[in-house]
């Protein structure tokens, strides 16, 4: 009998034939182990605008830009033609043009302040109750947009400040922490979302800095990337009590230092979509640099575009003994 | 209604037992004739009454007549059917049959029994494989793998490139209850995926039911894959035995007590490790103040006793475990003048699955069989790391150690009744049900720090163990209702108690066949399924990591109903089945990572604070040709489906099409006799390219920092908007097999990927020099030859 392997090679030669040279062909892939080039389609550009306003700011920082796709070496190109208006009740309470760009700029990336807007206000912002709009005009480039916000009802708070309320050792070692509780507003029907920041300032200082936390873990409560603050939020539940959310914030050492300083209590309320805004620049960070997290987008409020208007409406408290 | 529907059933129950008295029964079990082996699915068929049955899981069949004579015919595939003369005419009988086997697979022997066609079957969606079919398809590295070879089925899809995962009809890996001696297994991967736990060489039996589920069978939304152990050869001693490229094999079996009792012990073990610390050491050796160890192995260990305790008793032990073991150690050691530095970091990760039971069958009457089982089935995950340094001089010695450890799993322990219960040839009635204690370790993260210092930190971060109870009750008919109508009909009812929060769930089961003309069947069935454990995983990446979690008081129980349809017929004498289905499947509650969110994220917090649940439907059309005896055997399937998810807190709440949505997936699986010692087989799949989120579009914009930040955000296409490319491969083998007088041994040459195709395993974005970004596919497997030497004596 015939060796059955050759018999078969011989009956099926043009198929022996096609996959040697498959086999050959495909071998040149093994080099780099790259299988194809994922071809996106041609990007569509998309308007991007950034702008957070809250009552009583006195310098506004917006960007305008046309959206990139990954592929382009240009990245995401300014827009300094466009025109930047933001109103209330008819009446223009911000105004912003290709003269707004060429300024300094906020904290940011080397270079950044070529790349914002900014706008130094004659008097501090004043936000009545009701809708503020922002209409950017980018024309030829976009359609004009106009992006309506309601502006956030001023957050009721409720605080109570127990200085060096607490004392803790740890090898030979003590200090002292504050005691905030705060208590806020649940209101029936609406999803509460509220942004917290303990912050505090040496004496002869200028800048507030973020201090403390949450004096335990505390599922109402958690530290936000997007906004840099505490975000409590009652998660549309209406029977989620947000009384009694206890912070800590260090208060000094046996040494004295840290006594020299003055705290505050900064309670912002944000419009739903800014808070929906702050919870996906969280993930979008939770998701940089890890292969096994789920992919995160920056979610806004920009129609058809990307970005967010973004309007808080807050109060600040000073902690004093 | 439920009261009514329930009243209707006890009715109609008592009225069959009435009628049952005037008829006798024909029970016993069916087995091979040279090991005792029972035989599942074989079927008792009595043609001048037009009635049959086929065994049970356990081999056990019990037919009730009319008090007359009877000529039965009993066949099995790979069998030769067998006449007897039975005689019911006065009492009850006892009657164990036993078939030779007949040459391997041969059409005559196989084929022509129409109890055993397609289209007389009232269940749908349900598929099995021989397992020597599946011994006889080519295989990765030699290693015969169970669970690829159900992805060669329609309606059952791999994860990727080379891994065990299945996703049946639009579903996720834990929506698949898999079930080994009827125990839940929670893991079924070894190294990653690559391949199934499941030793072909110790298993008997195995199918997979994707939808038209009976009423026996709950907890899971997608499919039940049933896998049974050999029982042990009951008459003789016998040894199976396979080398491979990448892992070794040796399964025993004989009797303890000839006819009595029996044993079967396999086990199966890498020797990856064994291969590679040459080769590492070699790399390393040019650098002698550093040494690295990797380790990899994997092994499983199935083991089974079986002992019949009296003609109406049998008692089964089953146990089963496994063990994947990936570590890597470094060593470095320095002497800088007086002082000598020392580090060892240790890496480990682990995964085992270990499930014992002990089942009771018992006869309690000729029409009455009945099953308990106490089961006990556990998964842990492990992975730490831990780093030492010591500093050494002459004059003072100090150290410094932080040590993390994760871990993760899952424990059952679980107490089962079965019980079929055939009043006449035209009822089969199954009722039941289980009680399941589930002890969840969510994932905890061990740290351990100490420089020297007087109370070291050792401290655990994550939530503790969870602990939930399921139980279950059913009940299931099968009727013959006319002679070309069959319906099986069923109400599973579950319910689960967590913490303060408890479900319940109320689930009906349809299935009917309805032979419209001879040799044409049209199928269809409804199916409501509930499941209480959830697996968290991330989308389109299985791995070891991946949390099994409790149905909870703010995570919902995941739910889906489910109705097919189709037809079913055979021709050439039985010899080739054709069936085409088309369904439609719609799921809430099922579960997903928000966004950015991973296993390594908020340990601190719960693990609910990360997961989203949202909805998904799924439908097709899948169409089998099968031949599964004769020289020439295999199968042609072909699925065109849909499958998309939506979720309120991922792709800004729109739908999307989950990332194994598949529109065409074809398999062409042939088996060739060439001659008596030559044998050959290939298998051919095409798959759409699997859906993936890309990084799309980049935009500058303001991060709210307290203060306005500049930043530029790359952000994501819709979700899964994108497509890998096509996957396509061809695996053939050739068999040599030789007889020895004390058995035979093989030769198997197989080349996995055989014409080379480099199909895509992951997508990354990579800048380029001129600073755009190209998104490029990456490739695994190329053409991998293998060698593998099977014996059997």
């Amino acid at each position: 009998m015939a060796f059955p392997l050759l018999m078969l090679t011989r009956r099926f030669a043009s198929l022996v034939i096609v996959a040697a040279a498959l086999t050959l062909h495909s071998c040149a892939k093994l080099e780099n182990g790259v299988v194809n080039e994922i071809e996106f389609p041609a990007h569509d550009p998309r308007l991007a605008v950034t702008m957070f306003v809250s009552p009583g700011d006195t310098v506004l920082f917006a960007t305008v830009y046309q959206s990139a796709g990954i592929q382009e070496s240009t990245g995401s190109v300014p827009l300094r033609e466009a025109t930047l208006t933001m109103s209330q009740n008819g009446t223009v309470l911000v105004a912003g043009d290709a003269t707004n760009w060429n300024d300094d700029g906020p904290w940011g990336p080397p270079g950044t302040e070529q790349s914002v807007m900014k706008m130094v206000l004659d008097e501090p912002l004043q936000l009545a109750e009701g809708e503020v709009s922002l209409t950017v005009d980018a024309s030829p480039t976009f359609d004009p947009i106009l992006v309506t916000e309601a502006v956030p009802e001023t957050p009721i708070v409720e605080h109570l400040f127990e200085p060096l309320a607490d004392t803790i050792s740890e090898w030979e070692y003590s200090y002292y922490n504050h005691r905030i509780t705060v208590g806020l507003d649940n209101r029936p029907g609406v999803r509460d979302d509220y942004m917290i920041y303990l912050e505090a300032k040496f004496d002869g200082g200028s800048e507030w800095d973020n201090t403390g936390g949450p004096a335990f873990p505390d599922p109402r409560v958690e530290y936000n990337r997007g906004c840099n603050c505490l975000l409590a939020t009652d998660g549309g539940e209406d029977n989620v009590s947000l009384q009694n959310l206890v912070f800590e914030a260090w208060g000094g050492d046996d040494s004295g230092y840290g006594y020299e300083q003055t705290l505050r209590l900064r309670v912002e309320r944000p419009t739903a979509s800014l808070a929906n805004h702050f919870r996906s620049v969280d993930a979008y960070y939770s998701a940089l640099g890890n292969p096994f997290a789920e992919p995160a987008s920056i979610q806004g409020n920009i129609p058809d575009g990307f970005g967010i208007f973004g309007v808080t409406n807050g109060v600040t408290i000073p902690l004093e003994d | 209604m439920r009261a009514a529907w329930i009243l209707t059933l006890v009715l109609g129950w008592s009225a069959l037992l009435a009628q049952a008295q005037s008829r006798h029964t024909v029970s016993g079990y069916i087995t091979d004739a040279s090991s005792g082996e029972t035989l599942i699915g074989a079927t008792v068929w009595v043609e001048s009454m037009s009635e049959g049955v086929a065994s049970n899981v356990y081999g056990f069949y019990t037919l009730t007549l009319p008090a007359a004579t009877y000529e039965v015919r009993v066949s099995y595939l790979g069998y030769t059917p067998q006449r007897f003369q039975v005689d019911l005419t006065s009492d009850d009988l006892k009657f164990n049959i036993e078939l030779q086997p007949g040459l391997a697979l041969d059409e005559a022997v196989v084929t022509g029994e129409r109890e055993n066609r397609i289209e007389e079957q009232v269940q749908m969606s349900r598929m099995e494989i021989p397992i020597d079919q599946i011994k006889s398809l080519p295989a990765i590295g030699g290693e015969v793998d169970l669970l690829k070879s159900l992805q060669l089925l329609p309606g059952v899809q791999s994860g990727g490139e080379g891994t065990s995962g299945l996703y049946v009809r639009g579903g996720s890996p834990d929506q698949n209850l898999m079930l080994l001696d009827g125990v839940p297994l929670y893991s079924v991967n070894h190294l990653f995926g690559f391949f199934s736990v499941f030793n072909a060489d110790a298993v008997k039996n195995m199918s997979i039911t994707k939808g038209g589920f009976p009423a026996r069978f709950g907890g899971r939304l997608s499919s039940i894959l049933e896998i049974n152990m050999k029982d042990g050869n009951m008459r003789e001693f016998h040894g199976d035995g396979n080398i491979s490229i990448i892992a070794s094999k040796l399964t025993l079996e004989g009797p303890i007590v000839k006819d009595k009792a029996s044993f079967m012990v396999s086990a199966r073990r890498t020797y990856l490790d064994l291969l590679l610390r040459p080769i590492i050491s070699a790399a390393t050796s040019n650098d002698p103040s550093t040494a690295v160890d990797p380790a990899y192995f994997f092994y499983d260990l199935n083991g089974k006793l079986n002992w019949r305790v009296s003609p109406r008793d049998r008692l089964y032990v089953s146990a089963f475990s496994g063990l994947d073991d990936f570590g890597i150690s470094t060593s470095n050691k320095d002497r800088d003048g007086d002082v000598t530095t020392r580090s060892d970091v240790n890496f480990g990760l682990d995964w085992k699955n270990q499930i014992q039971a002990l089942r009771w069958n018992h006869e309690l009457g000729p029409r009455m069989f009945s099953n308990v089982s106490l089961t006990h089935s556990i998964y842990n995950f492990n992975t730490g790391v831990d780093f030492r340094e010591e500093f050494i001089s002459s004059t003072d010695t100090s150290s410094t150690r932080f040590a993390s450890l994760y871990r993760s799993g899952i424990e059952d322990y679980a107490a089962k009744i079965d019980v079929d219960f055939a009043p006449n040839a035209r009822h089969f009635i199954r009722f039941g049900g289980n009680l399941t204690r589930h002890q969840f370790s969510p994932g905890a993260l061990q740290f351990e720090l100490d420089f020297g210092q007087e109370n070291p930190l050792d401290t655990l971060i994550g939530q503790g163990d969870l602990v939930s109870h399921e139980q279950y009750l059913y009940l299931e008919d099968e009727v013959d209702v006319a002679e070309n109508l069959s319906v099986n009909v069923g109400l599973h009812g579950s319910m689960l108690s967590v913490e303060d929060t408890s479900y319940s769930s109320l689930q009906p089961r349809l299935a009917l066949n309805w032979k419209f003309t001879p040799g044409w069947a049209f199928k269809a069935s409804y199916a409501n399924m509930v499941q209480y454990v959830n697996l968290l995983t991330n989308e389109g990446l299985s791995l070891p990591t991946d949390l099994w979690l409790p149905s909870t008081g703010n995570v919902r129980p995941q739910r889906s109903w489910q109705a097919a349809a189709g037809l079913a017929t055979s021709f050439d004498n039985g010899g080739i089945e054709v069936s085409l289905e088309g369904y439609y499947k719609e799921m809430d509650g099922l579960l997903s990572y928000k966004e950015g969110g991973s296993f390594l994220g908020d340990l601190q917090g719960d693990w609910e604070s990360q997961v989203t649940q949202g909805i998904g439907n799924s439908y097709g059309v899948e169409a089998l040709v099968q031949k599964k005896a004769g020289r020439t055997a295999g199968w042609i399937g072909y699925t065109l489906s849909w499958s998309n998810r939506q979720f309120d807190d991922l792709n800004s709440g729109a739908w999307f099409p989950f990332t194994y949505d598949r529109r065409h997936d074809v398999s062409v699986v042939v088996t060739q006799e060439l001659s008596d010692i030559w044998s050959a087989s290939m298998a051919w799949v095409y798959g759409t390219g699997r859906a993936v989120t890309l990084t799309e579009t980049v935009f500058n914009g303001l991060q709210y920092d307290g203060y306005p930040a500049a930043t530029e955000w790359e952000v994501p296409s819709s979700r899964n908007a994108y497509r890998m490319s096509p996957y396509h491969r061809l695996d053939i083998s050739f068999t040599r097999t030789r007889p020895e007088s004390d058995g035979n041994r093989a030769l198997i040459f197989s080349a996995y990927n055989a014409y080379n195709n480099l199909n895509p395993f992951f997508a990354l974005a990579e800048r380029q020099a001129d600073g755009s970004t190209d998104i490029i596919e990456y490739g695994l497997f190329p053409i991998i030859p293998s060698i593998a030497w099977r014996f059997h004596f």
